[in-house]
């Protein structure tokens, strides 16, 4: 969708970005991250034209971007930065509606679209469309940045360290809002960041720069596991298996259950209707739902704290559904659910409480 | 229940009595300066009325050569041309120095503007007469760069008070340079601007009195005639006219700033 093929830019004889080659495929995150001052954002305005390469040639969908009118190709490419730059003067719905008037769409078909944009934002439109930017908070005012970005449908988004003046909670919702949204629209996503977690949340590749210099463009997992050179090995940081967890998914790790027979273990002396699953046979805890799968509480000494009940007790769960991990939750909390609550598995369960499976503490140290 | 609504109803009244006494504040408010300056205008004997207890000496209460909407007509029509040629000049002069082509000229154009205003308008007027003729032509003259300065400091600064981030979304967007002016800048500097445009046209019109030296009319006629016969009375109606006269534009124009404001 967007490559850059050894692209070079200078700023008054001092080198920006060196010699940079790279291949962004459609439908693809790909973090542009590296110290300040690496040339990741000037590598990103290169690919609208906000700045002029000195060498090396970009395309967009396979066209050369110099022999399109900057205008033009702009209004293709939706554009988010940092400040956000939502025009005081104008209202929510005006400011979304800006690139689609340029496009000469009609005033109702612009105002349709940018109240569907709302919407998908989890903003009422009935509320926000008249406000102002100064009306907004931060979170607000970057969901409709990024919403006006994406007013005209482009293929590719340009975001600039998007999330960047957020604080840490609503940066994380917007993170994986954005990230949901993403993976229902499908565009091809440049990001520009500094903050390695984002990187690895959200990016489908990851483009390490360094002086100007791409220094490893691969996707998170490999990144994490296998990277080039003792500087990315830096710039990941010494918790990198860590953040390498939380691009893991339960599902990956997850054991499949069998239903044990009745009269297997656990002893049927507090036969409890119902069934009871478990790994293997003679695994250490034993898992009891009802007739129709939702988990019920489990059987074993599972608890590894002195007091606690023997094995093949029986332990009835409060909150079966809070007690279980999701499918889709990540390894990294999976992880830390385990660490909190000194277990060696949790039940993996679906939304309505349903058994899934089991995720063992063993599995993921082996991850 | 039962005493709730009459209460109520009562003090619905009050509110829309509230309202009327408002609209006639209102009324007062706004009409009370126009009304006054039509009044001494067209009613020559109120000058009379009110000079005669105070001027006992002087016989001729009333400047009688030219009648006072004449003189107005005059006057309005220097600071309309020297005003409207200031605006349309010094807003393109703004918008041009503050260009990506046209930065390097800002200090020049600055320099050149803070002339045009330190330089005496009497001066440009006397230098002005050989070229041009006696009467409104080097009045205008006069007038009009004396009045740029503002229009121009003011263009420049709103313009360059827009945020770089703003200007650069903007682009990104995918906005023409017309439309980054048009559609952002323009509207988000409007009211610094606005502010230049009535410092301008405010001195114009007390400025525009010197007109009368070289037989241009307006409201200056019945200064210079006053200080010719030493006759207090026609400088107050001058003055007192060209004051009200001023007063009166500028709020015209701060209407019609909001106006723009809330459209926008």
């Amino acid at each position: 969708m967007i490559s850059l093929e050894n692209v070079h830019k200078e700023f008054a004889g001092q080198p920006a970005v060196r010699d940079v080659t790279l291949e962004v495929a459609r439908g693809e995150i790909c973090c542009l991250i590296g110290p300040s001052g690496c040339g990741k954002t000037t590598s990103l305005k290169m690919m609208n034209r906000m700045i002029e390469p000195s060498g090396g040639r970009i395309r967009v969908d396979g066209h050369d971007i110099r022999g399109m009118k900057p205008h033009l190709l702009r209004r293709k490419i939706g554009y988010v930065i940092q400040s956000i730059g939502l025009f005081p003067h104008m209202t929510v719905l005006e400011n979304i509606c800006i690139v689609p008037r340029l496009l000469k769409w009609s005033m109702d078909r612009a105002r349709r679209r940018g109240q569907e944009l709302l919407e998908l934002f989890d903003l009422q439109p009935d509320v926000f469309s008249d406000k102002y930017p100064h009306e907004l908070s931060g979170g607000q005012a970057q969901r409709i940045g990024v919403a006006r970005a994406l007013a005209a449908d482009p293929e590719i988004l340009l975001m600039d360290e998007p999330f960047g003046a957020l604080d840490p909670l609503t940066r994380s919702n917007l993170q994986v809002q954005f990230g949901s949204i993403q993976a229902e629209l499908g565009k091809t996503v440049i990001l520009v960041t500094h903050d390695v977690d984002e990187a690895v949340l959200l990016g489908s590749r990851i483009a390490l720069m360094d002086d100007g210099r791409l220094v490893q463009a691969d996707p998170p997992e490999r990144m994490l596991s296998s990277p080039r050179n003792d500087f990315v090995r830096r710039f990941f940081g010494t918790d990198r298996a860590l953040k390498r967890l939380s691009r893991l998914l339960v599902r990956d790790l997850m054991r499949h259950l069998t239903e044990l027979p009745d009269g297997g273990q656990p002893d049927q002396r507090h036969g409890k209707p119902g069934r009871r699953y478990a790994v293997e046979e003679h695994s250490e805890i034993v898992w009891q739902t009802d007739s129709s799968g939702l988990l019920q509480g489990y059987w074993g000494g599972c608890v590894l704290e002195p007091g606690q009940p023997s094995p093949s007790s029986y332990v009835p769960l409060d909150e079966p559904s809070a007690y279980g991990i999701s499918l889709s939750a990540d390894l990294r909390t999976a992880l830390t659910r385990l660490l909190e609550e000194r277990l060696p598995c949790l039940p993996v369960v679906q939304g309505d409480g349903c058994l899934n499976g089991e995720i063992r503490l063993k599995d993921i140290l082996r991850a | 229940m039962a005493d709730g609504v009459p209460s109520s109803t009562s003090g619905l009244m009050a509110a829309s009595g509230d309202a009327g006494r408002l609209r006639l504040v209102a009324v007062i408010r706004h009409g009370l300066l126009p009304g006054l300056f039509l009044l001494l205008v067209f009613w020559t004997g109120l000058w009379a009325k009110v000079f005669e207890p105070l001027f006992p000496e002087i016989n001729q209460l009333i400047y009688s050569r030219t009648p006072f909407w004449k003189l107005v007509l005059q006057h309005l029509e220097m600071v309309a041309a020297a005003g409207l040629a200031a605006c349309v000049i010094g807003v393109g002069l703004g918008i041009g120095v503050t260009r990506r082509s046209g930065r390097e000229f800002l200090p020049m154009v600055n320099s050149l503007v803070s002339i045009g205003q330190t330089f005496p308008p009497v001066a440009v007027l006397a230098l002005a007469v050989p070229a041009v003729g006696f009467g409104a032509k080097p009045t205008i003259v006069a007038l009009f760069l004396y009045g740029i300065l503002p229009i121009v400091r003011n263009t420049v600064a709103g313009l360059e008070s827009v945020p770089e981030h703003l200007k650069d979304s903007a682009r990104g967007m995918g906005m023409t340079d017309l439309q980054v002016l048009a559609l952002l800048e323009l509207p988000l500097a409007w009211p610094i601007l606005m502010a230049g445009v009535r410092t301008s046209i405010i001195i114009t019109i007390g400025t525009a009195t010197i007109g009368a030296t070289v037989g241009a009319g307006g409201l200056g006629a019945p200064i210079i005639a006053g200080l010719n016969s030493e006759n207090p009375v026609f400088i107050l109606q001058g003055a007192i006219l060209a004051g009200l006269f001023a007063v009166l534009v500028d709020r015209l124009l701060e209407r019609l700033e909001g106006c723009f404001n809330g459209s926008a």
